[in-house]
């Protein structure tokens, strides 16, 4: 491609804007600048300027409505027509309005009451279970006595605590001991989930999920609601076993 | 030629019409059509080459002031507000127009030859004409967006920035769509010619 044909094709666009208040100066004085050298845009731009010549009688030619007056009349008449349509629509709007009784007037304060009062227990036992949630949290961390003796467990708290819990490996040494521990002694460690399992499996599915979470744990100290039976069969044997348990452990470190 | 600018009503007389139509005088929106009727019909025409159809325009464009009249801000100037209606009535009225054309020839599955038939014959129809009248005929052919821009810059002498400010679309696009349809006029022309 030569340079002028370059050149023109970058500049036919605006060779048809050439028209008056149609250009930027600096668009019009690029436009002049090329066509004193390309004879070919030149007579583009002559034809281009002959068209729009040729438009001149249609621009100044008046154009006039025939018979305005009917035309207006017609238009006035439809917006009465319209106002007419708006009208009757108003007044059938307002005879398909349900009538206000005693009861209709209480049916709507009465319904949003009842949302509020629903949304609000709603809120209430989402902060009590995080309330206990956390508190049981604490204490279990804390490993109060108080806790280990009076206060009981329920079934929806567990669940709030494993699924705190869930995903942390060793939260502290509470909940759970090291692996190698539970293999030296591998025998009475599982007569002492045995033995716990007997005693919590009865209550809820306590021991269960936190055998499934935690899968070395060796010592627990929560009081699910025990009675003191099963509170003094886990004091002597469980702490029997657990003694007897950390004997076998030590003696197996010494014997590594 | 009716101007744009040149709008002889006062602004006060017109913002008082304009406050007695919004309470719902009807009177005084036969005063505010009887003003304003002969620029809006002219606009119409030019745009749609067609008399019933601008009629058709200048009724329903009315009828549309008359419904948002109360959404009309008095700051801003009503001709504008007016004629941005027109304009889109009638745009929407050549988009229309162009749809049934492709609808009618695709369900008549018009044969090629047909086709190339029908085209000659409109092109022997242009050839018989004066050089102004084969611009319009051909004008007739654009795409919406282009006849519209090209009829209100070569036919009605909006400038460029009345024409973005009436229609709403932006000045670089008015430009763009104003080369087309002239570079496709001439094409046509040269086509013609040969």
């Amino acid at each position: 491609m030569s340079k002028t044909t370059k050149r023109c094709s970058s500049i036919s666009r605006l060779l048809y804007l050439y028209r008056e208040g149609e250009l930027s100066p600096k668009e019009k004085s690029l436009v002049d600048n090329h066509t004193r050298i390309c004879s070919e845009c030149t007579s583009l731009l002559k034809k281009l300027q002959s068209d729009n010549s040729y438009l001149e009688p249609y621009r100044s030619a008046s154009v006039s409505l025939a018979d305005p007056e009917n035309v207006i009349n017609a238009t006035i008449q439809q917006i009465a027509n319209h106002k007419q349509q708006s009208t009757k629509y108003k007044l059938q709007s307002t005879k398909y309005q349900i009538p206000s009784t005693p009861f209709t007037a209480w049916l709507r304060p009465a319904l949003i009451g009842s949302i509020a009062v629903i949304l609000c227990f709603l809120c209430f036992q989402q902060l009590r279970d995080a309330l206990r949630s956390s508190a049981l949290e604490h204490r279990l961390k804390e490993r109060t006595p108080a806790y280990a003796v009076n206060q009981p467990t329920d079934g929806r708290e567990t669940d709030l605590l494993l699924r705190r819990w869930r995903g942390r490996d060793s939260r502290d040494g509470f909940l759970s001991l090291p692996q190698s521990r539970a293999e030296t002694g591998k025998d009475l460690y599982e007569k002492v989930l045995l033995l716990w399992r007997e005693i919590f499996g009865k209550k809820n599915g306590f021991i269960d999920h936190l055998q499934k979470q935690y899968p070395g744990l060796l010592t627990i100290t929560v009081d699910d609601g025990l009675s003191m039976e099963e509170r003094t069969i886990l004091a002597t044997e469980g702490k029997a076993l657990i003694k007897e348990l950390e004997q076998l452990n030590q003696e197996g470190e010494k014997q590594q | 030629m009716e101007n744009y600018k040149r709008f002889s009503q006062s602004d006060n007389s017109l913002h008082m019409i304009i406050t007695r139509c919004r309470s719902g005088d009807s009177s005084a929106f036969r005063e505010l059509m009887e003003m304003n009727y002969r620029y809006t019909y002219a606009i119409a025409f030019r745009i749609l080459r067609s008399k019933t159809e601008a009629k058709d325009i200048v009724q329903e464009s009315f009828i549309r002031v008359w419904k948002n009249i109360s959404s009309y801000q008095p700051e801003k100037k009503f001709t504008t507000w007016l004629y941005r209606i027109v304009v889109n009535l009638c745009y929407d009225k050549l988009k229309a127009d162009s749809r049934r054309r492709k609808h009618v020839a695709t369900f008549n599955q018009l044969r090629d030859e047909d086709l190339i038939s029908v085209q000659q014959s409109a092109e022997r129809d242009i050839e018989m004409k004066d050089m102004g009248e084969k611009i319009i005929s051909i004008a007739k052919t654009l795409p919406p967006k282009q006849r519209l821009v090209f009829s209100l810059r070569d036919l009605q002498d909006f400038s460029l920035e009345e024409i973005s400010q009436t229609t709403g679309i932006s000045l670089n696009s008015v430009k763009a769509n104003l080369s087309y349809a002239r570079q496709y006029i001439r094409r046509k022309i040269e086509e013609l010619e040969q």
